[in-house]
């Protein structure tokens, strides 16, 4: 891609030379081969690098570099391109062939940019389904949520301890609400699709877990399939740990603020885990065969110079936390 | 004595508060004193402008009408106070307290709708505040202060075990008894500033000389004393027998 923008740079200064010849031992010539030399081509290079930054190239290329499956046929036609300039310097023999070369560049890069436009706003369409059916799921569950509470307070309404059924009606109303509300401010439709699958499975099992977004949260740096198998792993281990045990209680933050987003994991502790393992490969507290939760973690951050991992056991707790660095 | 901040928007809540703050301070005989009841964010930042005190604070989280909320009060007042104690007194029964403490180290929120719980948790922290202060002040334990992005976090130095560098540039993590973490910073400065308590047994690794349980020559590690292994090089050989002899 570089390579196409770059001769297309110097082809594009080489216009300025087109059926000239200079003689370079005659002074007004060698400068005028000086100014195309230092001026004109820079200058040249410098278009083609404003066209990309304006025309919103990178972005684009960003995005289908993010995509998981990265298209092959895109890959083979970047990478054949000296062999088209090769080919072409083969096949075009007449004196005309420096507008052909010209050319090559620029239905190439006309090619590519329909090409990433195209799986661009594929990805961006796949991107906007996905936060419909993230809110979708959200609707359902509140519904859902909205039954339960009417069952069990129609329930209830038949029992003589009206005053406890109204404190309990209203905590239980009052927890989905807390978390329909906190969930709002995730703004990153990734994370809130993983959010809204792994609250629903915890609340199936009955583990209790509270969320925290105290402003909203609209995205980060660290890449999205990243950060979701990151959170992924540590929701799923922090559920192991207090499932089936009393007075459990998962606690997540999110927090984004001057400049880093911070995940904050923290589960009742139950297992005397050996603190120092870890995060070791095969250590593990649930039985033969686990133990690859936080080894996978551990590999999957060590790619990122701008996250920053914290583990501890705190006051009956165990807290994973993530830091992001967005700034 | 410990001066006691007030920032609450309603005037009926805030009288209510300090009348029944002075009344639990003169009852319990704490060394406190009301010195500033205030409605204003701003009136409150500039009085503590000239303190250098630790400080108690009771701050509303909504403050209607004024130009900053309870959190970013509470975070300007953590410039000025690092270690003072931070209590947050809501209407609000879903208050993001993890958030809360998490950013501004606060010490509890007390919900105000109900005034006997208000009264109640207001005594309650007053309590907390003066058994932490009597134990801080016999206590002489030494921190290690490490800054990870915004949060600032001060490990007993008894805890830590050793420093390792993660084979990323200027990363360094720190492994302590029950924690572990990744911060920025250089294993030449942590080696002159943590000497003699920690040893540079390897050029990636500095381990607090206490917890070196033995050496194993063979396969040229220190095995601390809950069983972790790092490796040392050749030539601290010498100096980590004397020290295990010692």
């Amino acid at each position: 891609m570089i390579e196409i923008l770059g001769s297309y740079g110097d082809l594009l200064s080489e216009l300025y030379l087109y059926g000239r010849i200079f003689d370079l031992r005659v002074a007004s010539e060698l400068r005028q081969y000086l100014f195309w030399m230092f001026g004109i081509r820079p200058g040249c290079l410098l278009l083609c690098g404003l066209v990309i930054v304006k025309s919103g190239m990178g972005k684009i290329y960003r995005q289908w570099l993010e995509q998981e499956k990265i298209h092959r046929g895109i890959l083979v036609l970047l990478g054949l391109y000296p062999v088209y300039c090769e080919a072409i310097d083969h096949v075009v023999k007449d004196p005309g062939k420096n507008r052909a070369y010209l050319l090559l560049p620029l239905i190439l890069l006309l090619v590519i940019h329909m090409i990433f436009v195209y799986v661009g706003r594929d990805c961006q369409q796949k991107q906007y389904i996905l936060a419909q059916e993230a809110n979708l799921r959200q609707q359902t569950i509140y519904i859902e949520k909205m039954e339960q509470i009417q069952a069990e307070g129609d329930m209830k309404a038949v029992q003589s301890f009206i005053r406890e059924m109204t404190e309990d009606f209203d905590r239980q109303a009052g927890d989905q609400i807390r978390l329909l509300n906190q969930l709002a401010n995730v703004h990153m439709a990734e994370i809130k699709g993983l959010l809204l699958e792994k609250l629903a499975l915890m609340q199936k099992e009955d583990i209790y877990c509270e969320l925290e977004v105290l402003r909203p949260f609209e995205g980060t740096r660290m890449r999205s399939t990243d950060l979701c198998r990151c959170l992924g792993i540590l929701m799923d281990n922090a559920a192991d740990e207090v499932r089936g045990k009393e007075n459990a209680k998962i606690h997540l933050m999110i927090s984004s603020q001057d400049g880093c987003t911070t995940f904050r994991i923290k589960n009742t502790l139950y297992n005397t885990a050996d603190f120092q393992k870890i995060g070791t490969a095969g250590y593990t507290t649930k039985g033969e065969g686990r133990g690859i939760g936080l080894e996978s973690y551990r590999k999957l951050l060590e790619k990122y110079d701008f996250v920053f991992p914290f583990t501890a056991v705190q006051d009956g707790y165990f807290v994973q936390e993530l830091k992001i660095q967005e700034v | 004595m410990l001066p006691v901040y007030i920032c609450e928007d309603e005037e009926k809540i805030r009288n209510a508060e300090r009348a029944w703050l002075e009344k639990q301070i003169l009852i319990e005989g704490l060394d406190m004193e009301i010195a500033l009841c205030t409605g204003s964010p701003e009136e409150l930042l500039e009085y503590l402008s000239g303190q250098q005190k630790q400080g108690i604070y009771f701050l509303d989280v909504e403050l209607k009408g004024a130009s900053m909320d309870g959190f970013r009060l509470g975070q300007e007042i953590r410039k000025k106070d690092a270690r003072g104690f931070l209590v947050y007194v809501t209407a609000f029964q879903d208050l993001a307290f993890e958030t809360f403490r998490y950013h501004l180290e606060a010490l509890d929120y007390i919900c105000k709708k109900n005034p006997e719980k208000m009264y109640a948790g207001l005594s309650h922290c007053l309590k907390v505040i003066a058994e932490r202060v009597s134990r801080e002040q016999g206590e002489q334990q030494e921190y290690f202060t490490v800054r990870t992005l915004d949060v600032v976090r001060h490990i007993p130095l008894e805890e830590i075990l050793y420093f390792a560098t993660a084979g990323r540039t200027h990363r360094i993590e720190l492994h302590a008894r029950r924690e572990r973490l990744d911060f920025i910073g250089s294993i030449q400065e942590l080696e002159k500033k943590l000497a003699p308590k920690f040893v540079r047994v390897h050029r990636a690794y500095l381990v607090r000389g206490d917890e070196i349980d033995r050496v194993n020559l063979k396969t040229r590690e220190v095995i601390l004393k809950n069983g972790e292994r790092c490796p040392f090089s050749r030539n601290m050989k010498q100096r980590l027998l004397d020290s295990v002899g010692s």
